[in-house]
């Protein structure tokens, strides 16, 4: 049986608790330059805005997962002709120029620097993106999979300008 | 002078400074400002951390508790401790990007604490020196916030139930589970 530790032991642990932390990096400077372009007064309005893309992206992502499960769930086999251009690749490849193009414009970012949440977010949507990828091998004319593997890269593409636009988080 | 006694004077030098600064602040003074933030910058952190149990993300989340302190400094009226006002700030703040940064998949297919527990035992941070904070640190997420804002914030029940979108008793079953955990995992430590 594992040995607890006493009630009193528990509190004195959290009062005794340190009340400060230094962060390893200098913080204000990523703060001043914030402030710096935030006036005070109409800030709150500006904040909103900065913020707004965050909800949609939260939406997008959401009906992706919901979609993809669905699909993959109830789907019939569909069977449409082959057409002999093959949208899906040509999709992939403007999308993976694309997205090259922007980390290039980011200055090639590592991925490790960001935060694990982040990292996690990204690699939630590529995965998305890749299962969507796998299920149009065996269906590439089907509209609706090509609309959401479209909709998947967009918000990747999103999510990937968000992250690394703003300046005053990362110094 | 030993180490209490300038403990003391750095906080006296606080209480009598503090309201001057708030008020230049809230008249546009970036200096002013940047005292502030060095008076409470340490503290904010540790409330950013221990609620995030992530170190990158706590100093992001400092970062903007701070911005949003500077936009938001002039609603502050005096009526409660500018420190008070101040942890409500962060504490909003860092609910907020928990919110926004909730793992999309986790919400859709609603993979419950039981897996956050396993993900954080991953992410425990070797640098911390107190046992208390690491074990914290390991808490499922709804029980480690509860736990935060109540044992160590001094929020009541009634607070972080709103605060947090869960019922009373809620709040209360997750900070007695946070207990239970928090003594096991550190009677094993000791043991």
């Amino acid at each position: 049986m594992n040995k607890l530790i006493s009630e009193q032991s528990l509190d004195e642990q959290v009062a005794n608790l340190p009340k400060e932390m230094s962060p390893k990096r200098d913080l204000w400077q990523g703060i001043e330059k914030a402030i710096a372009v935030s006036p005070q007064l109409s800030s709150e309005k500006k904040q909103l805005q900065k913020k707004a893309p965050i909800v949609p992206m939260a939406w997008a992502a959401s009906v992706v997962a919901a979609v993809l499960l669905t699909w993959f769930s109830f789907s019939p086999q569909l069977s449409i002709a082959p057409s002999n251009i093959n949208l899906a690749s040509v999709m992939k490849k403007d999308f993976e120029q694309q997205k090259q193009l922007m980390l290039t414009s980011f200055g090639q970012p590592e991925l490790q620097q960001l935060s694990k949440e982040m990292q996690q977010q990204l690699e939630e949507l590529s995965s998305a993106r890749s299962a969507i990828d796998k299920a149009l091998e065996n269906d590439p004319d089907n509209s609706e999979l090509l609309n959401l593997l479209r909709w998947t890269q967009k918000q990747e593409l999103e999510l990937i300008k968000q992250l690394y636009s703003p300046q005053w988080q990362t110094i | 002078m030993d180490k209490s006694q300038v403990i003391d004077a750095k906080e006296r030098f606080i209480a009598d400074h503090e309201s001057e600064l708030v008020a230049r602040a809230q008249q546009g003074d970036q200096q002013a400002f940047h005292q502030l933030y060095e008076i409470y910058h340490r503290r904010m952190f540790a409330l950013c951390w221990r609620m995030l149990a992530d170190k990158d993300s706590a100093e992001d989340v400092c970062q903007e508790v701070f911005v949003q302190l500077w936009q938001k400094i002039h609603n502050f009226r005096g009526e409660s401790k500018f420190a008070t006002w101040l942890h409500s700030v962060a504490t909003n703040t860092v609910l907020g990007h928990l919110r926004k940064q909730k793992n999309w998949l986790q919400r859709i297919f609603s993979i419950e604490d039981q897996t956050v527990v396993e993900a954080s035992v991953e992410l425990v941070d070797d640098s911390l020196s107190n046992a208390l904070d690491m074990k914290i640190q390991q808490l499922p997420e709804r029980a480690r916030l509860v736990f935060v804002l109540f044992a160590v914030e001094g929020y009541r029940h009634e607070e972080i139930a709103k605060m947090l979108n869960m019922a009373v008793g809620s709040s209360k079953s997750q900070y007695h589970r946070a207990k239970s955990l928090l003594r096991e995992s550190l009677g094993e430590q000791f043991a």
